[in-house]
């Protein structure tokens, strides 16, 4: 039987500027922006509390925990909240596969089918503990957006595990990405270009170790500018690409234990003869050739190196907005729209601020401290990605450790395994027909109904209105598992799952001489829950 | 320009004086007069994406022409390697007669698969993720600050169903197999559902619209809780259908399909078209073929990465037109098929025996009602762009209106508008598609079109031709092994569409009908029964 959808739903949902623009801002209690960057400042009518706090943790970290939400709204202050979650750094000890030598699964003992299996096992092994590594780090984490970072970059800079063809990039050389996402995900991004150029997985995934003068590879030199930087119309030419690859020419990266490892296994290093010492253009600029003798590493490197000076100098705008509305899209909203006026300004002033020094930092910082960001437009508004998803029903309701990667596979986003080197297309991509299904009933449902009555407890024990007044409490579990504020019919609805009544101090009642009949009013409430719309949304 | 303009003018100039063809008189026959839909209206296509850019030039290989092997130093396919592989001078991949059903090879023998050479566009976009949208949005643009945000077959759906989706049909109008694919969507959402496991699609948890926030009026929140409800009211709809679709179909299934991805794609369609349920569109598809490194092992075999997709192609595409076969006429008269994949490759292979993105390549079409053979010549491998890469010889967008029209019943001036009435939208390439009968295509085209009824014949039936310019022309008779054994006419023709009986003594056995005319070609597969 045909359902039926209001004309108005669809509407929106593919035109969304339609109902966005011009938003009121004056109605909600901010003033018109005149300078989007601005930093939102709380006041009365907008105070610093659970709820913004919440917000600026959902977009940064994989959701909050109700400890994180406590601690940002004790700092009292958005800007000292955004410098915490930016300022924090850890160094995690390496997974167990980080340095894990295998022999290649194609290389000379191909034929032996026995052995070439245990390899390929092996590598799927590693991969997959990697993986899991990953996934716990962002599980476990507190008050730090490093993480989230990593995930942006390895969304950016793509490299996948499986290419395919029993062939892949080892876990030792996606760690080795990983770790230089971790490490330098906040800091000059044209160094991080320079760098993930050379990087070992990146020198695999986008062909850069056969690249060689007689016959140049020119995957990476495309995408550097398409993907990586200056996007497509940043104002090269197919002859850049071609002359790109010529430049980049020559290097390989070890990655199994029976190939040539001049510097050791997973270091990449320069190989001469396979080098194009020959004249090159580049964007205009001259790359004269390399005289005899001169054909060193070194040089190589140098080569690169203005190579990439070359191309953030010759596309700058472009790059500084590529990069800028990537950013954006990320952390505030994820179909940006160039005629939506006042994105597009907030956009053009990170883009400012970028091309000062392609500092990443200062240019996330000003995003996350803005009006702008905190804006009533935005504030649950993003789709929530399968990690996002799996791992925030993590950290919120303790989803196994173990069951994250498998969700996240099955919701089509697999740490160290985009869809191909354009990442993952995300927003509207993400839910689907069969993954909106596969999170509600599979995912949230199943682990809901398997919540013990201590499990339930300790859930509602952690908010301090547990034995005070239901109503709070209802309001505090909407602030840490919904995005925005509860309407009154909600909260109507909430408090009295938990109160299995009309009659307030039922609950008060509950907890104190009947905690089971607690916990399962709680998995009633926490079961609305995962079916609205908006659990799928932060 | 106004295309009907330009019919009318290009066809003032083409006086309609009969020609002797093989010693019958054949007067030539307005197109216009005969421009009118088929109306159909429960056909089904099979959009089938190969994305990464398959490479055309490894896949019909151009053995002939000793520029293929001066340019394919490394992954070039030796012709001793394709003496099996070679029909009347078409040499195929030798993985595109992989499987039990000998692939899409037999299928070009039995002549219900059609060859597309030379397809692209005007000034090639070499990124996989802009010509990906500039092929599924149906529009050549490479500026890349226009969004190309709605598909071809979304837009045609959306015109051939008005009321979506205000009103749910109570079938999907579309499936994707696997994620979303551009091609489905519509100015109104996304016309199609995904489907990954159809014997487990399920609903998911529907729930109350209760009550927003006060402040969520005109907010992005809204926006997105709408499209989050409409997913959720998508799954539960048709979650039901698809489970008792699939299960009632898969038992009446009969053919061994690959457990590669397509393979199992290909499977599931057959399934839930076998069990009836009312889906006109369904994209399937792979990936891999972005063979930068290591396309085919450098020793004349072809053997490697490409040969083993295309064998997985060729063998899910056979098995499912023989599940199609042998479901009988009211299901595989219904059901066509196309591939698509954004470029083709680089004529001169690279040093990690692969090769780089390049432009016009081949693609295929398949289906008992797709009038089997060769569209378009061999590529000219000594005339490249630019670039270095080929130059198309027909414009991906004059197939789909030939889908649209043809196949979907949509006339023209629909079919235009569903392509966004775009300046340089081309002619529809015409030719493409059989009618229910079998009979000779009724829908004239511009384009240079050859149809032979009946097919398989006992050495004698009716051939039409449409000659979109004229020129001189010849027809012939070619043999497996490439070699002309009868021409049948060689002589200038005025453009017009002919119909011509045709008799020849030629022995029993498979030949192509070639028609060559000015710079164009086009063959048909006929088999020849005595």
């Amino acid at each position: 039987m045909p359902a039926t959808l209001s004309r108005r739903n669809f509407f929106n949902l593919i035109n969304p500027s339609a109902n966005l623009a011009p938003p009121s801002k004056t109605k909600r209690g901010f003033q018109p922006l005149s300078d989007p960057l601005t930093p939102f400042v709380p006041d009365s009518n907008n105070p610093w509390n659970e709820y913004l706090a919440g917000h600026l943790l959902r977009r940064t970290m994989m959701a909050p925990t109700w400890s994180d939400i406590e601690a940002l709204v004790a700092l009292g202050d958005p800007g000292k909240a955004v410098d915490l979650l930016l300022g924090a750094t850890s160094n995690p000890s390496a997974p167990g596969a980080a340095n894990d030598q295998t022999e290649d699964p194609n290389g000379p003992d191909v034929s032996n089918q026995t052995l070439r299996s245990s390899i390929l096992g092996k590598l799927a092994g590693d991969a997959g503990s990697l993986r899991g590594w990953w996934v716990n780090l962002q599980i476990q984490a507190s008050n730090s957006i490093q993480e989230k970072m990593g995930v942006f970059w390895s969304g950016h800079f793509t490299t996948q595990f499986d290419l395919g063809n029993e062939s892949d990039v080892v876990a030792p050389l996606l760690y080795r990405q990983n770790e230089l996402f971790r490490q330098n995900g906040l800091g000059n991004f044209k160094d991080l270009v320079k760098a993930i150029t050379l990087d070992g997985a990146m020198l695999i995934f986008l062909g850069g170790d056969q690249n060689i003068a007689a016959a140049p590879n020119e995957n990476y030199a495309r995408e550097l500018m398409e993907l990586f930087t200056c996007g497509l119309g940043g104002g090269y030419t197919e002859a850049d690409v071609q002359a790109g690859a010529r430049i980049l020419s020559g290097w390989k990266s070890p990655e199994f234990t029976q190939e040539d490892a001049q510097k050791g296994i997973f270091v990449p290093f320069f190989f001469p003869q396979n080098h194009d010492v020959g004249d090159k253009t580049y964007l205009e600029t001259d790359f004269p050739a390399i005289p005899q003798g001169s054909n060193s590493e070194a040089n190589a490197q140098a080569e690169i190196t203005k190579m990439i000076d070359t191309l953030f100098a010759y596309t700058a705008n472009a790059i500084a907005t590529f990069i800028s509305t990537k950013l954006y899209k990320f952390f505030v909203y994820s179909d940006s729209d160039t005629s939506d006026s006042t994105e597009q300004t907030v956009i053009s002033e990170m883009a400012n601020m970028f091309m000062q020094d392609w500092e990443i930092k200062p240019v996330l910082s000003a995003l996350l401290k803005s009006q702008h960001f905190f804006d009533n437009v935005n504030i649950g508004a993003q789709i929530k990605t399968p990690a996002e998803y799996a791992i925030g029903i993590a950290r919120q309701l303790g989803y196994s450790s173990g069951s994250v990667d498998g969700a996240m596979t099955t919701d089509n986003e697999q740490f160290f395994q985009p869809p191909n080197v354009s990442g993952w297309p995300g927003y509207h991509d993400w839910l689907t027909t069969n993954t909106y299904p596969a999170r509600t009933s599979e995912q949230a449902q199943t682990l809901v109904n398997g919540m013990s009555a201590q499990d339930l407890q300790t859930f509602y024990q952690q908010f301090p209105a547990y034995n005070v007044d239901v109503t709070q409490l209802a309001t505090q579990i909407g602030q840490l598992l919904l995005p925005r504020p509860l309407s009154a019919a909600r909260l109507q609805n909430f408090w009295q799952a938990l109160a299995g009544g009309s009659q307030e101090s039922a609950w008060i009642n509950l907890v104190n001489s009947d905690p089971e009949e607690a916990a399962s009013n709680l998995k009633n409430l926490l079961n609305t829950i995962i079916a609205l719309p908006d659990f799928q949304l932060c | 320009m106004i295309r009907r303009t330009f019919l009318q003018s290009s066809l003032a100039s083409a006086a309609m004086a009969p020609v002797l063809l093989n010693n019958v008189y054949a007067r030539p026959s307005s197109p216009l007069k005969l421009m009118a839909a088929l109306g159909n209206t429960d056909n089904i296509l099979i959009l089938v994406q190969l994305f990464g850019g398959n490479d055309g030039l490894n896949t019909i290989i151009p053995a002939d022409d000793d520029t293929y092997y001066s340019l394919r130093p490394n992954i070039g396919i030796a012709k001793s390697n394709l003496a099996s592989y070679n029909f009347g001078g078409i040499y195929f991949n030798p993985g595109l007669a992989n499987g039990s059903q000998g692939g899409l090879f037999q299928m070009f023998k039995t002549g219900t698969l059609a060859i597309v050479q030379g397809i692209g566009y005007d000034t090639p976009n070499l990124s996989h993720f802009r010509s990906t949208d500039i092929w599924l949005s149906g529009i050549n643009d490479s500026n890349p600050q226009d969004l190309l945000s709605t598909g071809w077959l979304g837009r045609t759906l959306e015109k051939l169903y008005p009321n979506f989706p205000s009103q749910l049909p109570s079938d999907p109008l579309a499936i994707n197999l696997g994620g979303f694919s551009l091609a489905l969507a519509g100015n109104t959402g996304n016309t199609g559902i995904v489907v990954d496991n159809p014997s487990t699609q399920a609903g998911g948890l529907s729930s109350a619209d209760d009550a927003l926030d006060t402040n969520a009026a005109g907010t992005r929140y809204e926006t997105e809780y709408a499209f989050v409800q409409t997913i959720a009211q998508m799954s539960n709809t048709y979650a039901t259908r698809v489970k008792t679709a699939y299960s009632s179909g898969v038992g009446n299934l009969t053919s061994k399909y690959g457990t590669d991805t397509l393979g199992q794609q290909m499977k599931t369609v057959a399934a839930l078209i076998a069990g009836g349920l009312d889906t006109r569109v369904y994209v399937v598809g792979m990936g891999g073929f972005d063979t930068h490194i290591q396309q085919a092992e450098p020793d004349g075999t072809g053997g490697g990465t490409q040969m083993g997709l295309l064998g997985q192609l060729a063998d899910g595409v056979a098995q499912f037109q023989a599940d199609m076969t042998q479901l009988g006429s009211s299901v595989a008269d219904r059901v066509i098929g196309f591939t698509v994949s954004e470029f083709g490759r680089r004529p001169h292979d690279n040093g990690s025996n692969g090769t780089d993105h390049g432009a016009a390549s081949v693609q295929f079409a398949f289906g008992s009602r797709i009038n089997g053979g060769i569209f378009f010549k061999e590529p000219d491998l000594s005339h490249l762009d630019d670039n270095g890469d080929l130059v198309k010889q027909v414009d991906f967008r004059s197939v789909y209106l030939t889908l649209l029209t043809d196949w979907f019943g949509m006339t023209l001036t629909d079919a235009q508008t569903v392509m966004q009435n775009q300046l340089d939208l081309p002619n529809p390439m015409g030719g493409l598609i059989k009618s229910v009968a079998g009979s000779v295509n009724e829908i004239p085209s511009l384009s240079l079109c050859l149809s032979v009824y009946p097919n398989p014949m006992q050495g004698s039936g009716n051939i039409s031709l449409t000659v979109p310019n004229a020129g001189y022309s010849e027809l012939s008779i070619v043999s497996m092994d490439g070699k002309t054994i009868q021409q049948l006419f060689g002589q200038t023709l005025v453009a017009g569409t002919y119909t011509i009986p045709f008799a020849t003594d030629v022995s029993s056995g498979t030949y192509l009908l070639s028609l060559r005319s000015g710079n164009e070609q086009v063959a048909r597969v006929i088999e020849i029964l005595r």
